[in-house]
């Protein structure tokens, strides 16, 4: 693919690009920039504090609702508890940036592996074994019982659970492709996989969302991370489809089956590096996503722990006690995040448009 | 066309029972029980006199007492038909022991037995200093505090032998047992009456859930709608411009403009506008503020409406921004597509104006892709609504569902859900439908945009 000489200018995305890696570096070095617990100590009392001192969830029981800039000890000033806004600013882009980019990871693998096996074995090319399939799904059930009684009901062993279903995914899946190849039957991946885009997309997420987070007994990141991916495959997938399509009766893919490669190495050795400018193109508009849709459900007290000091918790404390620092600040950190991701995409999709 | 449209059309049917199926799902997965919260609604409270009449009362009348769904897979040590036990504390206990692989025909002796003996026990006047240990036993679900228990009990040989004996029932292997309940099963009641639009009534203040439903749906419709009515227009008479002349300052300009606009989190703008226009605080009151929504019942709607359109003005800026941003580029990106197509280079040659090339030969080819864009972003125009509605205090669905969530109402949760699907995937199908009348040079009708 030859990069196109894009029309636009690039000096948004040079800006974007610096910020982002800002953005990259708090996130990262957050625990010595704000913290309560000094970073080195020589002694007794030379010890090396960090940046800002406190922990975003320290209160200051003396120093309540402090206005920006008014208090040297205090720059960006502290909310009606008494926390320090900057601190929470700095653990709330950890936690954003990692929210973001576990669910576009976790939910891009899922996606892509559907997406590109939805084009590529299209509705004749993959087949199973009748007999062998019939099995492997007895198996499947049987064994999906007897796992989930033990372990999950009597045992309460959920990474046994997950691990013993995972190991039993691969044995059926063995059990299918290795008995009875006399009779086949052709199964229609690419109709299957459309109608699963199609069934996620018609529900608006934000209400299903809404809806889910609360069966959790816990709230976690963990939770979060999973119920954005029940979301989010479907852009992958649907992208990682149209690509495939579009690279699908290329020459070197049409070579590569006639050498007799097998179809997991066609996929994901000679289309997958071929459609990664796409993919990151939409996986950069998904962390942005992922973020605002974390931030919106903080912002409604329905995702994290309410102590778990997040962009969104911070800006809903703020909308409630109508002080302008506490919905500045962290929308303005939202904004810029989600836009130079926005931008970075934006130039990727400009840079290899086809 | 006739025959796409129907099969389309058809096509909806198995979404929208997966949809429904999925709601039900998740109808179970939250450990609410109704029927309690019926009887919480009528004030009958834990402790009130008539309190398990009422509830085995509201148990059976919400069908509770049904199987959960068509087949069920279970053990066969379990109770067959556990959902029959009306009693709630019964039913906890008897799900509790089975969960430590004991019989249930086991279970329901020791349990019928040991009500029995705790009743003799207590009205002996001579154990009066072991009342307190006698009832305490009610309680104890774990076999082996159980059996440490009842040796301090009073006549502890009875208890003993008794507790001996739900120990022999326990089980190391067993099989799997699949039943077959035909329709009576609760997913079935559920769905027939979901059909039809009937819920139950709300455990909040007791009005009818389609009601509630109803008179939220029109306000998130009306917010939708006329978004995306706004946000066609602007977007399109902005981007056909960028997109026609590509590369000129004012693409560019409107490009860094709108990557600016979509990236502004809404509910942020939201509470800065609040903020900032509604109040005195910090000194532009401009705008009325939300929140107090004096909604005349005797107004028609359309006078509802109108009453406080003042109190719109917001909500619609806040939800049309990252629309517009959105729809101007997929706006300019299709039409520049379209004017690198022969026909507009053959215009151009004939020396036709620029005004007419776009406006009559550019934008009806790319009309019909944006009108089939514009359908497909009805789903995120709810979502978005939603939070607008919460911030604003809209009494839309958002709001409602919201609201439902607090008051652990979930009732009204299921049935907003649902109703929200069901209205995202008929429009859609209209729109895929329209697409394919507006495009008649179409014939692959698999291939369609979302």
């Amino acid at each position: 693919m030859k990069p196109h000489i894009s029309s636009l200018p690039v000096i948004p995305y040079r800006i974007a690009a610096i910020l982002l890696s800002l953005y990259v570096a708090i996130g990262l070095l957050s625990p010595w920039l704000a913290s309560k617990e000094p970073i080195v100590c020589f002694g007794n009392q030379n010890c090396i504090n960090a940046l800002i001192p406190y922990d975003a969830s320290t209160l200051h029981t003396d120093r309540k609702n402090i206005p920006t800039f008014t208090d040297s000890r205090h720059i960006l000033g502290t909310d009606i508890l008494g926390r320090d806004v900057a601190a929470g600013l700095i653990s709330g882009t950890r936690k954003s940036l990692w929210i973001g980019l576990a669910t576009a990871i976790l939910s891009g693998f899922f996606g892509c592996w559907l997406g590109i096996s939805a084009a590529y074995f299209g509705d004749q090319k993959y087949r199973v074994n009748r007999v062998g399939f019939c099995i492997a799904i007895l198996i499947f059930l049987i064994g999906m019982f007897y796992i989930s009684f033990e372990w999950l009901i009597f045992g309460q062993s959920q990474l046994k659970w997950g691990i013993g279903s995972l190991a039993l995914i691969a044995g059926c899946y063995w059990l299918s492709r290795n008995i009875g190849r006399k009779r086949q039957w052709t199964v229609n991946v690419d109709l299957l996989v459309s109608k699963m885009i199609e069934v996620r997309k018609s529900i608006p997420s934000l209400f299903l969302l809404l809806a889910i987070l609360p069966v959790f007994t816990t709230r976690s990141i963990v939770n979060v991370i999973i119920v954005l991916s029940l979301f989010l495959w479907s852009y992958f997938a649907q992208y990682a489809r149209a690509e495939t399509m579009r690279i699908r009766s290329e020459n070197y893919i049409r070579r590569a089956e006639m050498l007799g490669l097998g179809n997991w190495t066609i996929m994901w050795k000679h289309i997958f590096p071929n459609i990664i400018p796409t993919l990151m193109v939409v996986f950069c508009f998904s962390v942005a996503a992922c973020i605002l849709a974390e931030s919106s459900i903080s912002f409604l007290g329905i995702g994290l722990a309410i102590d778990d000091i997040t962009w969104g918790t911070m800006l809903s404390e703020g909308r409630k006690t109508l002080v302008w620092w506490m919905v500045v600040w962290p929308g303005l950190a939202i904004f810029v995040l989600v836009w130079s991701l926005n931008t970075i995409a934006s130039y990727l999709q400009e840079k290899y448009r086809n | 066309m006739v025959n796409y449209a129907i099969k389309r059309l058809l096509y909806v049917l198995p979404t929208l029972l997966i949809v429904m199926l999925m709601v039900f799902l998740l109808s179970k997965a939250h450990r609410n029980d109704p029927a309690e919260a019926k009887c919480r609604l009528e004030g009958i409270t834990p402790g009130h006199v008539n309190e398990n009449r009422e509830y085995a009362k509201h148990y059976t009348d919400l069908g509770l007492n049904k199987a959960a769904f068509y087949v069920s897979i279970a053990p066969d040590f379990y109770h067959p038909h556990i959902n029959n036990i009306v009693d709630r504390t019964l039913r906890q206990q008897m799900i509790a022991f089975e969960d430590q692989k004991i019989q249930y025909r086991y279970i329901e002796h020791y349990l019928a037995q040991r009500d029995a003996l705790i009743r003799k026990q207590l009205a002996d006047t001579t154990l009066q200093n072991n009342h307190a240990a006698i009832s305490k036993t009610q309680f104890i679900t774990n076999i082996f505090t159980l059996s440490d228990h009842v040796k301090s009990l009073p006549a502890s040989t009875e208890w003993v032998e008794m507790v001996s004996t739900l120990k022999k029932g326990q089980t190391t292997y067993y099989l799997p047992r699949l039943q077959w309940h035909g329709t009576a099963n609760q997913f079935h009641q559920w769905a027939k009456k979901a059909i039809i639009f009937e819920f139950g009534t709300s455990i909040e203040d007791g009005q009818s859930i389609a009601m509630k439903v109803k008179s939220a749906l029109k306000w998130t419709l009306l917010l939708s709608f006329i978004s995306l009515l706004l946000t066609a227009i602007i977007s399109i008479l902005s981007g056909s411009y960028s997109g026609f002349y590509a590369g000129s300052w004012w693409d560019k300009i409107s490009h860094i403009f709108w990557m600016v606009l979509y990236s502004i989190p809404s509910f942020w703008l939201a509470s800065m506008l609040i903020m900032y226009c509604t109040s005195d605080i910090y000194g532009l009151h401009i705008f009325a503020s939300p929140g107090n929504w004096m909604i005349d019942d005797k107004k028609s709607f359309l006078g509802q409406v109108l009453a406080s359109s003042s109190q719109l003005i917001l909500p619609i800026l806040c939800l049309v921004v990252n629309d517009i941003a959105f729809f101007s580029r997929l706006t300019r990106n299709n039409v520049r597509s379209q004017k690198a197509e022969l026909f507009t280079t053959m215009a151009m040659a004939r020396g036709i104006k620029d005004r007419d090339i776009l406006w009559r030969y550019v934008m009806p080819n790319s009309l019909i892709a944006l009108v089939t864009f514009l359908i497909g972003m009805i789903p995120a125009c709810f979502s978005g609504a939603l939070i607008i509605e919460i911030v604003f205090n809209i009494p839309g669905m958002g709001q409602l569902m919201f609201d439902s969530i607090q008051h652990a109402d979930w009732q009204v949760v299921f049935a907003i859900v649902l109703i929200i699907a069901v209205v995202t995937i008929i429009t859609m199908a209209i729109g895929d439908v329209l697409y394919m009348w507006l495009n008649p040079k179409i014939t692959n009708y698999d291939e369609t945009p979302h």
